[in-house]
């Protein structure tokens, strides 16, 4: 989580500066306990992983490399998207990694189809998907026709809901009447459990706890964890609309300083540590920007950009 | 041997089954039941572990698929109606037809939409929507006319790495008969002339295939040698301009409208047709030539007496 803030404060000043992102950056400030405590349970080349937008962290941990970040959000042609879709909606679907697209709550019946087809074919073993969306994500027709998908085919799927109180700007009693969002995992039959977002060492717990039951045929789970989205919804919005009291609440505590804390008292880690990983993390990022900034653009004269992946369907090819 | 367009397209999903290890269906009531036309009958049986039945969640049921192809499978979807597939519409045009664009993953999938209208089937029950996908860049769109084209299209679909959206025509479901399906003779994407004339080319699809042939027949009387060419494939530039069209030089695309909503996508179903057409063998059919400017030549075509339908 300390790798994913430190390049999203490098994004987001890239961002400010202008000039260089394509499009733009969505980051998950405070959000990093709750994403990175999931994906510390999933396993690269096993597992299926399909994050949304405010997961920079549990891309870090799940193995996602750090170029990929910069070369989509620099828009080269190196990077997984080859410069045709931004930033946030990266992925490498053949890796277990699908790419999100904009419209909410659509990647669960995705990632559904995958496990599906490994149950299939004979190979879904002890394998999971995870994926994640914000509460106003589950306010969707696909979130709960996903979700039911799931629960009725007993598939090995957790759902991490963020519960940052606000979709874009709003507030949770504009978005749903239930008092708990746990009520929906009781309403589709399916595990539910309840996290302090900003608190890593419950998420680790929690998401740890979800993952195993998944893994041993338990069915989907869904794991909500409260907390405060400390940025705007983008780098473009100052999010005016969050009100002082909430930010000064437990749910507005940033998660990084206070995981730090908590693994100093636990005796895991030291001052020294933390200092180390910074400067490390900060040569790493600054080396990946530089690379990425010198890679090519997309051309689309050279490149092929069909639509169809069949040559002799794509028009202008078909000609007699 | 007789069978039905019907029949075709369940034989068609049980050869799928057969020869693909990859293949499984998955659509409401198409397990057991064997699906609201039974175009799936006998098929959970036969293979077992591998019809499913779906939940009412269109979105879902496309979603899976995708998810499904990314590991490799070929899922075919059975739309219970081609009007329900709107509930499915943003994982058909935005996960599914994307995907291969964004990502540079294939995405196999068969959307199969009972189409077209029937006598008291409402304006739920009888939709066309094969022009509205049509518009996306990334769907193919099959619109098979006999029971032939149903059989060996159904099977090119499930072959094609790219999603299909595959409109049969209700119409012909149980009337339309043939006594052997023959061998594949036509690559996908082909049109044949289903009957050749040489006064004026009418380019068409599905059902009205047939009804352009009675068509002709009636004009004969008079006359009047009328070709009938049988488009097969569309895609982001809708039905394709086939070179065998242009013989007569003069071309007439025609389809058959749906109910209110169909009405819509009958004009800019014709818009994305024609723009496969060189203008100058184009032509507007009826309903074109009552509300539209042609995208190809600037005229309006109000009012364009059928003799000067071949414009420049």
């Amino acid at each position: 989580m300390l790798q994913a803030r430190l390049l999203e404060e490098k994004l987001a000043s890239l961002y400010r500066a202008g000039g260089r992102i394509v499009g733009g950056v969505y980051i998950g400030k405070g959000q990093e306990a709750f994403s990175s405590g999931l994906a510390v349970h999933l396993e690269k080349g096993k597992d299926v992983y399909a994050p949304l937008i405010r997961d920079q962290a549990g891309r870090l941990v799940f193995g996602e490399p750090l170029l990929d970040s910069f070369r989509t959000y620099l828009g080269v042609i190196t990077g997984p998207m080859r410069g045709r879709d931004g930033n946030v909606h990266r992925g490498r679907p053949k890796e277990g990694m699908p790419a999100m697209i904009s419209h909410l709550g659509s990647l669960l019946s995705v990632v559904n189809g995958m496990l599906f087809a490994r149950r299939l074919q004979g190979r879904l073993g002890n394998s999971v998907g995870a994926t994640s969306l914000g509460e106003g994500g589950t306010s969707t027709g696909a979130f709960h026709e996903a979700l039911n998908q799931a629960a009725v085919e007993k598939l090995p799927v957790v759902i991490a809901v963020a519960n940052n109180q606000f979709a874009y700007s709003t507030p949770n009693e504009r978005q749903f009447a239930c008092g708990d969002l746990l009520d929906r995992a009781r309403g589709y039959g399916i595990g539910g459990h309840a996290v302090d977002g900003t608190d890593l060492v419950a998420c680790v717990q929690v998401f740890g706890e979800a993952v195993k039951r998944a893994r041993e045929g338990q069915g989907p789970q869904l794991v909500i964890g409260s907390l405060l989205r400390l940025s705007g919804h983008g780098e473009h919005d100052d999010s005016s609309y969050i009100p002082d009291t909430l930010r000064g609440s437990s749910l507005g505590q940033d998660c990084l300083p206070m995981a730090e804390r908590s693994l100093k008292d636990m005796g895991l880690i030291s001052d020294a540590d933390v200092r180390e990983w910074k400067e490390g993390y900060l040569v790493d990022i600054d080396a990946a920007l530089s690379q990425a900034s010198k890679e090519p653009t997309p051309d689309p004269f050279r490149e092929s950009w069909r639509a169809l992946s069949t040559t002799e369907l794509v028009e202008g090819q078909f000609e007699a | 041997m007789s069978m039905t367009y019907l029949e075709a397209i369940r034989e068609a999903q049980y050869e799928a089954l057969r020869t693909n290890p990859g293949v499984f269906l998955y659509g409401q009531d198409i397990a057991a039941f064997g699906g609201a036309f039974k175009a799936t009958k006998n098929l959970s049986k036969e293979f077992p572990g591998r019809v499913f039945d779906a939940p009412i969640s269109e979105d879902a049921m496309v979603g899976l698929a995708v998810g499904a192809a990314i590991e490799g499978a070929r899922p075919i979807i059975e739309m219970q109606f081609a009007d329900f597939s709107t509930c499915g519409f943003n994982q058909i045009v935005n996960q599914a037809a994307t995907l291969f664009w964004r990502t540079n993953t294939t995405c196999p999938i068969t959307i199969r939409l009972p189409s077209g209208g029937t006598a008291g089937s409402g304006p739920f029950h009888s939709q066309s929507m094969e022009s509205l996908y049509a518009h996306y860049p990334g769907l193919v769109i099959l619109t098979p006319a006999s029971v032939e084209d149903a059989y060996w299209m159904l099977l090119d679909a499930v072959a094609l790495d790219d999603p299909v959206i595959f409109c049969e025509h209700k119409f012909l479901y149980y009337h339309l008969k043939a006594d052997q399906l023959g061998e594949r003779t036509l690559p996908i994407g082909k049109a044949r002339i289903v009957r050749p004339g040489r006064h004026a080319t009418v380019v068409t699809y599905s059902a009205m295939v047939h009804e352009s042939v009675r068509a002709a027949e009636e004009l004969q009387k008079d006359g009047y040698q009328i070709e009938v060419g049988r488009s097969a494939v569309g895609e982001a530039d809708g039905h394709r301009y086939d070179p065998c069209f242009g013989r007569t030089n003069r071309s007439h695309f025609m389809r058959r409208r749906g109910f209110p909503l169909g009405w819509r996508n009958c004009r800019s179903g014709g818009s994305r047709f024609r723009r496969g057409f060189p203008s100058s063998r184009c032509a507007a059919d009826a309903s074109e030539r009552q509300r539209h400017t042609d995208p190809v030549s600037p005229q309006s075509l109000e009012g364009a007496p059928s003799d000067q339908f071949q414009h420049r």
